[in-house]
């Protein structure tokens, strides 16, 4: 957690809507970066990461569900709050069990998505100390069992998985 | 394989019998029940009836003419025995034991007495000698003494008989008055003397008729010329007989009209001379017990027909009346479940329609709150008029989206009473292309529209018609689920105007098609569809005169084709016709 700001990604179709809503949070300390579709925001992910990502369900090409599945594929670590017009017990209950943290309904108030967005992030960065916690025991058995050389090699595989 | 199904087939005939019928209908199937139900009482009523009656007649005729010969034969028997006895009565007068001849007038008055004793019907007696001149006479006739009767044909009869006596028939004589006589002949010394008696034939006439043998019957007795020997027959020319035929063994019974009126005769020949006796009949008298068993039998019938008649009206009026009812219940019936499949799908649109809404309401909360964090000093930002006008626009253009839709809404869920009208089919499938709009896009299908030009008007109510193709177009959704395309394409077929609902979905198996026009069948998930639509669309075509054929190949996709009715006055259609 070197970077100050978090770091959210916005996907939604409806144009004005992102403006605005990644205009708001922005003014309160996110790292907001808003594309239109689920491709673009595939495509983003690769460039960059992201602590948090607000998901639309219902957009053209990609849904909301599909998006939620790769992203999670690609860093699963990453925490997606669904925020739709949509909302039904059927796709909150799939969503749920594809990783995403929270299922909002469209429009949301700021208060109710702010403190959602700080438990998603605390809970990343509760996982994310976690994995330091395993990380650094890890490295205290690698150091210990291995050769100097052997510990090294392990160390660098160790750095890579943790990105 | 494609499999291809017409609706008629197995639509279940719940859902089939949807056609409106108004009073007229009612009236004639009333009508035409009443008439065959009534054909079907009284047709074998009637046969049978004239069967019997039929029956009834000859044997009763049989009977009649039976009971009239045996009366005949009656009384031929009773004339047969009267003369048979005054011939013995003669026979046994003019015996040598009881009359000397050549007899005294004392012995001539002694022989009447005990003639007359033994039938009154006796008038005189007489005995003549043998060259025919009456020798001696008791009776009331005295100056008939002494007269030659050598001439007259009884003499000569009885003197040429085998047998020794001769009746003859009724004749005026030398007294001018109507008799018959009874003659014996016997031989004394080889001169023939004959003795006469002479017999009232009024009396003998009563004797014949009295034995009252049939009321309104009349009996006397004819000689071969038809003359009667018993009464006068002037002024009734029914009773004239005509000369006889030829003598038969049998009695024979004959039918004849006189002055428009029927009589019943029969004859029966006397076997002591050339008689016959004859009873005759008015044929009204005779067929009396038939004219009451006919009338009977008409009473009858009349009185059964009535209460046939009463039975079948009650009975149709009834049933006609609680078919109109069943009917009704069932156009009713029809009408809710239509009502209840409309307010379905409008929930399952509903979904759809609050993203719709949710959408532009969250652009109008989330310009509100940026506004008012520009507000907020605490975000330190500067307002600017310029973009708060913007921003503002920005929330009325979202508000005027969010009201549009549920215009849209609510102008597809009005619930009324189907009213037929001329529909363009294109302006009903755009509407309910503008409601399926978004849904369509973000599940990626392509709508694509081949409409036929100048496709003519069709008769139906633009509001179930919505309906059908909201059904129609939703079913074709869930059977592509992401990525597909649905083609809604028109055109003219052998006098019917033709729509494709087709979709590149998964398609269905035969069995799941032949259930598909089944109320409450779905393939859908629990709570996902009713499995109302179908049955109720092709209720709702069929009540257009109209019908619903499906196509389906499994992994390919499916095509629902509606037919209506090409309108009557169509100029299409007279282009079409030779299609």
């Amino acid at each position: 957690m070197s970077q100050d700001r978090i770091r959210l990604l916005i996907v939604d179709d409806e144009v004005r809507f992102i403006e605005t809503l990644s205009r708001r949070l922005g003014l309160r300390d996110f790292d907001v970066t808003a594309v239109t579709s689920g491709k673009e925001a595939l495509k983003t992910a690769r460039q960059q990461q992201f602590d948090l990502a607000i998901v639309d369900l219902k957009m053209p090409e990609m849904s909301g569900e599909q998006l939620l599945e790769l992203l999670k594929e690609r860093d699963p670590r990453i925490e997606v709050v669904i925020l739709t017009g949509h909302g039904s017990i059927d796709s909150a209950v799939s969503c749920t069990k594809m990783g995403a943290f929270c299922y909002l309904q469209k429009p949301c108030e700021t208060d109710e998505l702010l403190r959602v967005l700080k438990e998603a992030y605390r809970r990343r960065v509760e996982k994310k100390l976690e994995a330091d916690v395993d990380r650094m025991a890890e490295v205290a058995r690698v150091a210990s069992e291995h050769s100097p050389l052997a510990a090294l090699r392990r160390l660098r595989e160790l750095e890579k998985e943790s990105g | 394989m494609v499999n291809r199904i017409d609706a008629d087939q197995v639509a279940p005939p719940d859902v089939r019998g949807m056609e409106n019928h108004d009073h007229s209908y009612y009236d004639q199937l009333r009508r035409r029940l009443r008439w065959q139900l009534l054909f079907a009482y009284c047709a074998p009523l009637g046969i049978l009836a004239l069967y019997f009656h039929v029956q009834y007649s000859v044997t009763l005729g049989e009977r009649i003419h039976n009971h009239l010969r045996s009366l005949a034969e009656n009384q031929r028997n009773t004339a047969d025995l009267f003369i048979q006895e005054r011939v013995a009565n003669v026979l046994s007068a003019f015996h040598p034991d009881t009359l000397n001849i050549p007899p005294s007038l004392e012995d001539m008055k002694k022989l009447l007495a005990e003639l007359t004793r033994a039938s009154p019907t006796f008038v005189d007696v007489g005995v003549f000698n043998p060259d025919g001149s009456l020798l001696e006479y008791a009776g009331p006739y005295p100056y008939l003494r002494g007269k030659d009767y050598s001439g007259w044909q009884w003499y000569r009869e009885v003197l040429a008989r085998q047998s020794n006596y001769f009746v003859s028939d009724v004749y005026l004589g030398f007294r001018g008055k109507p008799h018959f006589i009874v003659a014996v002949r016997r031989s004394v010394n080889d001169h023939t003397w004959v003795l006469r008696a002479s017999v009232d034939p009024d009396k003998f006439g009563e004797f014949v008729g009295s034995s009252a043998i049939l009321e309104g019957a009349q009996a006397y007795i004819v000689n071969t010329k038809g003359q009667s020997q018993t009464i006068s027959l002037q002024g009734h020319p029914e009773l004239e007989v005509g000369p006889l035929p030829a003598r038969t063994g049998t009695t024979s019974t004959t039918e004849f009209e006189v002055g428009g009126k029927g009589y019943l005769r029969a004859l029966a020949w006397l076997t002591v001379n050339d008689w016959a006796l004859v009873v005759q009949v008015p044929a009204a008298q005779a067929y009396a017990p038939l004219r009451r068993a006919r009338m009977a039998l008409v009473a009858i019938m009349v009185l059964t027909l009535a209460f046939i008649v009463g039975v079948v009206v009650r009975s149709t009026r009834k049933l006609v009346g609680r078919i109109e009812a069943a009917h009704e219940a069932q156009r009713s019936l029809t009408l809710h479940l239509f009502n209840a499949a409309k307010l379905a799908s409008v929930g399952e649109i509903a979904a759809g329609v609050a993203h719709e809404i949710n959408n532009p309401l969250a652009i109008v909360y989330e310009e509100a709150s940026l506004m008012t964090d520009i507000l907020d000093p605490t975000f330190g930002q500067t307002p600017d008029m310029a973009e708060f006008r913007e921003r503002l626009g920005a929330i009325k253009s979202a508000s005027l989206r969010g009201r549009d839709i549920t215009r849209k809404l609510l102008a597809f869920s009005r619930q009324d009473e189907p009213e037929l009208e001329s529909v363009q089919l294109e302006s009903v499938i755009e509407r309910v292309l503008k409601v399926k709009e978004v849904d369509l896009h973000t599940s990626n299908i392509e709508v694509r529209k081949e409409f036929a030009r100048d496709l003519p008007e069709v008769v139906a109510s633009a509001n179930q018609l919505e309906q059908v193709l909201l059904n129609l177009i939703n079913n074709a959704r869930d059977a592509i689920g992401r990525g597909g395309r649905i083609t809604l394409r028109s055109r003219v077929e052998n006098g019917w105007v033709l729509l494709d609902v087709e979709d590149t979905g998964q398609g269905m198996t035969s069995e799941v098609m032949s259930k598909v026009f089944f109320p409450f069948f779905t393939t859908k998930g629990v709570g996902k569809g009713t499995g109302l639509g179908l049955s109720i669309s092709y209720g709702i075509i069929k009540s257009m005169g109209g019908r619903i054929e499906v196509q389906s190949r499994v992994g390919a996709g499916t095509t629902f084709t509606l037919f209506f009715p090409l309108p009557r006055a169509s100029p299409v259609h007279a282009a079409a016709g030779g299609a």
